[in-house]
């Protein structure tokens, strides 16, 4: 067991830092999904989790 | 140490387009969006006041400053969305405090509202914008006889170059300790009536607003009778009191007010402008040629015929050469491959951080320089106010098709991105003018679309690119127009269609931190879904196309995808792409459309290379013919977009029925053009024979040359009941 993960040390690491990578990304773009979703980076649009909005939902006042 | 405050709330509010969002990045820092066109901000936006030391003034600063951006508005009339946004938050949260924007180059209009802000009982500083345009044209505004006259602090200040904007932050952090301006006076007669109307209890007990709601009541504003809850009995004595005084000035008591108001208005001005001459200004002069009848049309061609043609064929193509051949191709791949292969990684893992995640976002991230070029140009176009000229031109035909120049004020900022383009139809006050807007916004091309217009132009039409990538965009446009045509004639769109009234900005060179942070912010944003969606994405069609059904390792035909690829490729042969990858790429597009050309890449085997390298376009070439390719880039255009305008396309509409009719409509008019294209393409283009598919495009083309062409049954309907 301990010569098989010397032998794919390299494999393994990269793959757990991969992994991390994949959550990282999920989280997100679960985060982005929530506020609404954006991909032009337009910043006058307040469901983009990308821009840099100082404020939330509940600013929208016309609900 | 610093001390807290009571919290100060400065709402900006002024015309539209006179700068509020400018003033509003400027104060707070923020990057909201700022467009030389009216109609921009649709909503409220809230930001604190920058440090203390931009005030340069320690201790004012020390309370917190709240900076509220509203929408342009002209008047606090309810007559639209904006209108009501705003008037909704001056009555309901009181701000401490307004900081009115007025357009200096057009005083007497902005005065006008100025006079509406004045009864609403909060204190006012005047922020003078745009002093340098009167300068320019000779005129000479003195800010202090204004000041006098309007009873209330003015400030001067150019918000594009930043000048003044603190200066009249601060003045309106201390003028919120002061008492609210004196509202300017009507005629006796309706300063009577408006003082009776004041006296009715339901109105008396609106404390400070009670002038506001009196002038409102005497409009006949029926919002403001409701949310007063004025009693029956109340109403009919306000009926009374107005219908004596319009007898008695021979007028309705709405233009009573309002020309009072102009008159009032236009003296002030008057005292304090002193015009230099008239005649055609500069922007006037370009708008003789650009909006011209017969002209218009044309130069708008052109000039998106050359943005294109720069973006996605000359330029575009060098530098997005270099980034993939360079950067993608030889250092991050080749590097990457050497890295993994020296720390001794897996064969497979080799192919999945080099293939898959590199091969995947890589193939996106390569088209990246030619979208910021096309940013750049459009960004330009839209600050310097030549694409409001473009809405104004674009009523004239869409208003024969069924929809408003106002429909296409979100098609321009979905040249961006759909969703915040699918957003801007809210200020569409007609509810089915809304709805078709929002199901046709995505058929012109964004920011997202392009690699697959770049990689479809690049790879089947290397001679002919020049034209192919422009007419991606025309092809959105017809669509717009022939959706516009056949939706209008249905039960769920018919209806009189709505006037647009839209007041044209003058010319303006772009200020270049403008024109920078537009392309900032749609780079930066592209980068981060190539970051996360496409990561993802890319590694998801890697496993899938790598494993089998038993989760071993396999050959790419004997893979997953493969199975779920051969499942769905029969329905897109008919439209020239039953080729397996290239079905699985369409399906994909649906998560995000920068995955069309990050999972044929990936499913190519194209590991180590970026989406324009010969290699990857020659592959792609050897999967279409010219035609199939054209139907693919025009399925992929007009298909349901992503998942995120599909999310924004359900909470403006506001309902699944409604969001599943428009991704329904979207899809199949799609399908319907992709398999026409292919079809008759095929048939006409690459000499194929008539066959059965051939006969079933042209009773297609029948169907919709009797959907564009049958008269308007509705319309006749209503003609009817009219007379």
């Amino acid at each position: 067991m301990f010569e098989w993960i010397v032998q794919n040390i390299a494999t393994i690491v990269i793959s757990i830092i991969l992994i991390g990578l994949m959550v990282l990304a999920i989280r997100r773009i679960r985060k982005n999904a929530k506020k609404g979703g954006c991909g032009g980076g337009c910043a006058g649009c307040t469901g983009c989790a990308f821009s840099q909005h100082q404020n939330d939902e509940s600013n929208d006042i016309t609900d | 140490m610093v001390v807290l405050m009571k919290t100060i709330k400065i709402a900006l509010i002024g015309n539209p387009n006179s700068g509020k969002t400018t003033l509003f990045n400027d104060l707070t820092g923020s990057n909201q969006y700022v467009g030389n066109w009216p109609g921009v901000t649709v909503e409220k936006k809230e930001g604190k006041l920058r440090t203390a030391d931009k005030t340069g003034h320690g201790g004012k600063a020390s309370a917190e400053v709240i900076i509220v951006d509203l929408p342009g508005i002209y008047s606090l009339s309810p007559y639209s969305l904006e209108e009501v946004i705003t008037r909704d938050f001056l009555v309901t949260q009181r701000p401490d405090v307004i900081l009115n924007i007025v357009d200096a180059s057009n005083l007497e209009r902005n005065l006008y509202l100025t006079s509406q802000l004045m009864e609403v009982g909060i204190p006012i500083v005047v922020a003078l914008n745009m002093m340098d345009v009167v300068r320019k044209n000779g005129d000479i505004l003195d800010p202090d006889k204004l000041s006098a006259l309007l009873g209330c602090p003015v400030v001067e200040t150019s918000a594009v170059k930043g000048d003044g904007s603190f200066e009249a932050a601060r003045c309106a952090v201390n003028q919120a300790a002061f008492t609210p301006p004196a509202p300017m006076e009507f005629e006796k007669t309706v300063e009577a009536a408006l003082k009776e109307i004041a006296s009715i209890p339901e109105v008396r007990k609106a404390g400070e607003l009670k002038r506001f709601y009196a002038i409102k009541l005497f409009e006949r504003d029926k919002k403001m009778t409701d949310s007063l809850g004025i009693k029956p009995a109340s109403i009919e004595k306000i009926e009374h009191i107005t219908g004596v005084c319009e007898a008695e000035l021979e007028d309705d008591s709405e233009s009573i007010i309002t020309n009072q108001r102009y008159e009032r208005v236009t003296k002030i001005a008057g005292q304090s402008l002193q015009k230099k001459r008239g005649g055609l200004t500069v922007s006037d002069k370009i708008d003789q040629v650009v909006t011209n009848r017969w002209l218009a049309i044309p130069i708008f061609a052109a000039i998106m015929f050359v943005v294109y043609y720069i973006s996605v064929s000359s330029l575009g193509t060098i530098i997005t050469d270099w980034a993939n051949e360079t950067l993608f191709g030889t250092w991050i791949s080749g590097g990457a491959s050497s890295l993994l292969e020296a720390a001794g990684a897996a064969e497979w893992l080799q192919s999945l951080i080099v293939g898959g995640l590199i091969g995947g976002v890589g193939a996106v991230l390569g088209f990246l320089p030619q979208m910021l070029i096309l940013f750049f140009f459009l960004s330009f176009l839209e600050d310097c106010g030549y694409m409001a000229r473009v809405a104004f031109i674009m009523d004239r035909i869409f208003r024969k098709f069924g929809l408003s120049g106002k429909s296409f004020i979100p098609m321009l900022i979905a040249s961006g991105c759909g969703v915040p383009g699918i957003m801007a139809s809210r200020t569409i006050e007609n509810e089915k003018d809304r709805r078709m807007t929002i199901m046709v916004t995505t058929f012109i091309p964004c920011g997202a679309k392009l690699p697959i217009i770049a990689m479809i132009a690049g790879a089947l039409f290397p001679d002919h690119s020049w034209w192919v990538a422009p007419s991606m965009y025309f092809f959105g446009v017809l669509m717009v127009i022939f959706s516009g045509l056949i939706l209008k004639k249905t039960r769920l769109f018919t209806g009189d269609l709505a006037p647009f009234v839209m007041e044209l900005p003058r010319y303006h060179m772009p200020a270049p931190r403008n024109l920078f942070l537009h392309i900032w912010e749609r780079g930066r944003a592209f980068v981060v879904k190539a970051g996360t969606v496409i990561f993802v994405a890319s590694g998801m069609i890697w496993f899938l196309s790598n494993f089998g059904w038993n989760l071993k390792l396999t050959t790419q035909d004997q893979s997953m995808l493969a199975g779920i690829g051969r499942f769905i490729a029969p329905v897109f042969a008919p439209v020239g792409f039953g080729d397996w990858r290239a079905a699985v790429a369409s399906v994909t597009g649906i998560a995000a459309k920068e995955n069309v050309v990050s999972t044929l890449s990936v499913l190519l085997g194209i590991a180590d290379t970026g989406g324009e390298d010969p290699a990857f376009l020659a592959t792609v070439a050897g999967m279409f013919t010219a035609v199939s390719a054209y139907s693919f880039m025009v399925f992929n255009m007009l298909c349901a977009p992503c998942a995120a305008a599909i999310g924004a396309t359900y909470r403006e509409m506001g309902s699944l029925k409604w969001t599943l009719i428009a991704v329904g409509y979207q899809t199949m008019l799609a399908y319907t053009m992709a398999f026409l294209i292919y079809q008759l393409g095929s048939v006409l283009f690459l000499g194929q024979g008539v066959t059965i598919a051939t006969i079933a495009a042209i009773a297609v083309v029948m169907v919709l040359l009797w959907l564009l062409l049958r008269p308007d049954r509705h319309a006749k309907v209503k003609n009817t009941a009219k007379a």
